[in-house]
């Protein structure tokens, strides 16, 4: 039992749900939203938390979505992270959200977590960030003043913090449904498996026919409290020939973006510095594999 | 805050009046006397308290009875429900038991649930399916080799 009382609201609808996180905030009161609860049950569980009320979103029809809306895969933000992983379109059009989501936390994590709510407590740790940024994701946002579509590189703003206001519900993100040709790849270094991420970087690479780099992209956690993404090499390196050079460096500049890592018990600054340099080289050799 | 709940639990809906801050493993373990899913950490991360909700096995610690109203769940009991009533073991607790993949036994019935769910979307796992299966479910006497061994034998003995 958790210790703390809160109120425990259901509602059937965003509109509703809306309606309730925004008389919190007009009143004062401290509201969370609850999605998977992977995050917040275990918080409140320890009492790091005790919002006096929890607006649960698992009783909205169709937050759970995922469909093909043009060149765009419109994902509902109460996917789980199982869901994504196993889900056959973004499979076919999004293959490093796939990888990415079958990479999170264990089975019964995956089961019940949602991309949503993990976008929403924004752990530096978290997977989906980095990729996302990487993506160019768009997230859609709804609050008692309308709509709203943001950047998720406007998203995730600083240690655990987004720029989502006190009254505001994701309820979709969208990502470009990728070409066949590309190739991508999103690998994590943790300590055990199941553990968070000490670095996770993400890559999605393709080539033009004669296999210079028609473009790269990189995201990256780990190296900063936000997600950083390595745009300028990124732009040097389109057109050149992808060789070990190549790699070599795209790594050399994560090592050098990595400015500002989350030190942890398992890694100091210094060593994920380093496990960025690793990680980056192993996400591009493995995008380039997969590329043709 | 009290609120009523309408779960179907091991096959038999059931309804009740719990405290919303009541955690699924505690309605169970609490309300249902069903302690056979056990409470280990709290945080999501033993797994000892593994249950199935609508299908997937979960955490029970980390959900709230009242939000899964209108769901069912399946325990360790209801699992083993049938080979109990004919006075066998299921074939996963008897490569459990012929593998001494318990020690404890603390953790054996989240294990035995996450194994199931394996198997049943993976019948002939590898061993690397099988670690990344239980990777949920911590085992502090380390029994980790003596239960792969286990669900290594009922995926050979499941036939093709």
């Amino acid at each position: 039992m958790i210790r703390a009382p809160f109120q425990l609201h259901r509602p059937h609808s965003i509109d509703a749900a809306v309606r309730l996180l925004s008389q919190c905030v007009q009143n004062g009161e401290d509201a969370k939203l609850l999605a998977g609860g992977q995050s917040l049950l275990p918080s409140l569980n320890l009492g790091l938390i005790a919002p006096a009320h929890i607006i649960s979103l698992n009783h909205v029809a169709g937050l759970d979505a995922i469909r093909r809306d043009g060149d765009m895969l419109a994902i509902g933000a109460g996917t789980t992270h199982h869901a994504l992983a196993e889900s056959e379109v973004v499979q076919a059009h999004c293959p490093i959200l796939s990888e990415t989501a079958a990479c999170i936390g264990d089975v019964q994590v995956r089961n019940r977590g949602t991309v949503g709510g993990a976008i929403g407590h924004f752990d530096p740790a978290a997977d989906y960030p980095p990729v996302l940024v990487l993506l160019g994701a768009a997230c859609q946002i709804v609050s008692p003043h309308g709509e709203r579509t943001v950047a998720a590189h406007d998203v995730f703003v600083d240690y655990m913090t987004t720029s989502l206001s006190a009254d505001e519900v994701l309820t979709e993100i969208r990502v470009p449904a990728l070409s066949p040709d590309t190739g991508t790849a999103y690998v994590k270094f943790t300590r055990v498996e199941g553990g968070f991420a000490i670095v996770g970087v993400g890559a999605c690479l393709r080539l033009n026919p004669d296999r210079t780099c028609r473009s790269i992209r990189v995201g990256i956690c780990g190296a900063a409290p936000v997600p950083v993404r390595l745009t300028a090499i990124e732009d040097t390196l389109t057109g050149t020939v992808v060789n070990d050079a190549f790699v070599e460096a795209v790594a050399a500049a994560a090592y050098e973006s990595a400015h500002d890592p989350v030190a942890e018990l398992h890694a100091d600054a210094d060593y994920k510095r380093e496990m960025v340099r690793v990680f980056t080289r192993r996400a591009v050799r493995t995008a380039l594999e997969r590329a043709d | 805050m009290q609120t009523t709940i309408q779960l179907t639990v091991n096959n038999t809906p059931c309804e009740a009046t719990v405290d919303t801050r009541t955690l699924l493993v505690d309605f169970l373990r609490d309300q249902l006397d069903l302690t056979g899913t056990h409470l280990g950490c709290a945080t999501g991360n033993c797994g000892a308290c593994t249950v199935v909700l609508d299908g997937l096995t979960v955490k029970a610690c980390t959900i709230l009875a009242a939000d899964v109203t209108g769901s069912a769940v399946t325990t360790i009991e209801g699992w083993t429900q049938d080979t109990r009533q004919s006075g066998d073991l299921h074939p996963i607790q008897a490569a459990f038991v012929k593998h001494h993949a318990l020690q404890c036994g603390f953790c054996t019935p989240g294990m035995v649930l996450s194994v199931q769910q394996l198997l049943q979307e993976k019948p002939h796992p590898t061993e690397a399916d099988i670690r990344h299966g239980i990777a949920g479910n911590l085992c502090r006497c380390t029994g980790y080799a003596s239960i792969i061994k286990a669900v290594q034998e009922i995926a050979r003995g499941s036939g093709d």
